[in-house]
């Protein structure tokens, strides 16, 4: 049975958390297909609006280099241990962006890492963890 | 690895199609072994004090307060066994009194699991409010992760 999980993945500790996590499902079953997705905050709004001159070459080959520099350090944990995973970079905002590819490639679930900071009224989630879990159609794991 | 997972439970709908995701996820691998958890929520002081000529009348039929709760309790935990018996999966059945995210978080704790799985809302099933309460809370105070299932 096919069971396709999407790590939403930022480059944080807590995101490598979430790959850990996501590494002991794979080890149980290696069946199951990984994706880890890495979103550029802004970036296509930048080049959607009229502010796209912005967006120049060089910016966007900058912005390339730095999300293929987060994913490759998902690519090589996953590697490290013996498996292959699909990679996606994408523009905008990134708890959108992920819950959009979750849902149109009906992913069986979705991961996030979660700051996890104390606040007066215990944890405070990461804003993006938040979103995701709020408006992501699909069954999401939230992990600290 | 993940070998312990709980399934906490109210009966509602919710929670059944949290279940049915926990059978989807326990298939994975043989080892993953699934507790169905329920809290019994209603303090039994406010049955005792308030409900007493419910308890009296039901005493006529041979039923105590305790027997009231623990028939409630088991159709909630039988009706969420099915989903997993259905696939051949056998599962551990628990549960606790008091309030539900925080039993839960202890049961979690005391229980060496691993992961949550849940539904977002229960039996409030309040469809304004996206989470539930307790979903909200046990987020919160989940010492392992929590996946939530829409």
């Amino acid at each position: 049975m096919a069971f396709n999980i999407l790590l939403a993945a930022d480059g944080s500790n807590p995101s490598f958390r979430a790959a850990e996590k996501v590494l002991e499902l794979l080890r149980m079953n290696p069946e199951i297909n990984v994706t880890v997705i890495t979103v550029y905050p802004g970036g296509e709004a930048a080049a959607d609006n009229d502010f796209s001159f912005v967006m120049n070459e060089n910016i966007k080959d900058a912005i390339d280099e730095q999300l293929r520099k987060t994913t490759d350090k998902y690519r090589e944990f996953f590697k490290a241990a013996g498996f292959d995973v699909d990679v996606q970079h994408r523009y905008g905002d990134p708890a959108e962006r992920v819950c959009r590819f979750a849902e149109n490639r009906n992913y069986d679930l979705v991961v996030v890492g979660t700051r996890g900071l104390k606040g007066f009224e215990g944890l405070v989630l990461g804003s993006v963890a938040h979103k995701i879990i709020h408006r992501c159609k699909m069954p999401v794991m939230l992990v600290r | 690895m993940i070998n312990n997972v709980l399934v906490p439970t109210d009966g509602s709908e919710y929670s059944m199609r949290a279940a049915k995701y926990a059978a989807q996820l326990a298939e994975l691998n043989p080892d993953i072994k699934v507790t169905v958890f329920t809290v019994d929520s209603v303090p039994r002081r406010f049955v005792e004090r308030h409900l007493y000529w419910v308890a009296a009348d039901k005493g006529k039929q041979g039923k105590n307060i305790e027997d009231m709760f623990a028939e409630e309790r088991n159709r909630i935990l039988e009706q969420t066994e099915a989903i997993f018996k259905e696939k051949g999966i056998e599962v551990k059945c628990d549960h606790s009194a008091g309030n539900p995210a925080e039993e839960i978080c202890e049961y979690a704790r005391t229980h060496d699991i691993q992961l949550i799985i849940m539904g977002t809302r229960g039996m409030s099933g309040l469809q304004e409010i996206f989470m539930g309460s307790v979903s909200h809370k046990v987020l919160h105070l989940s010492p392992c992760p929590v996946i939530l299932v829409k």
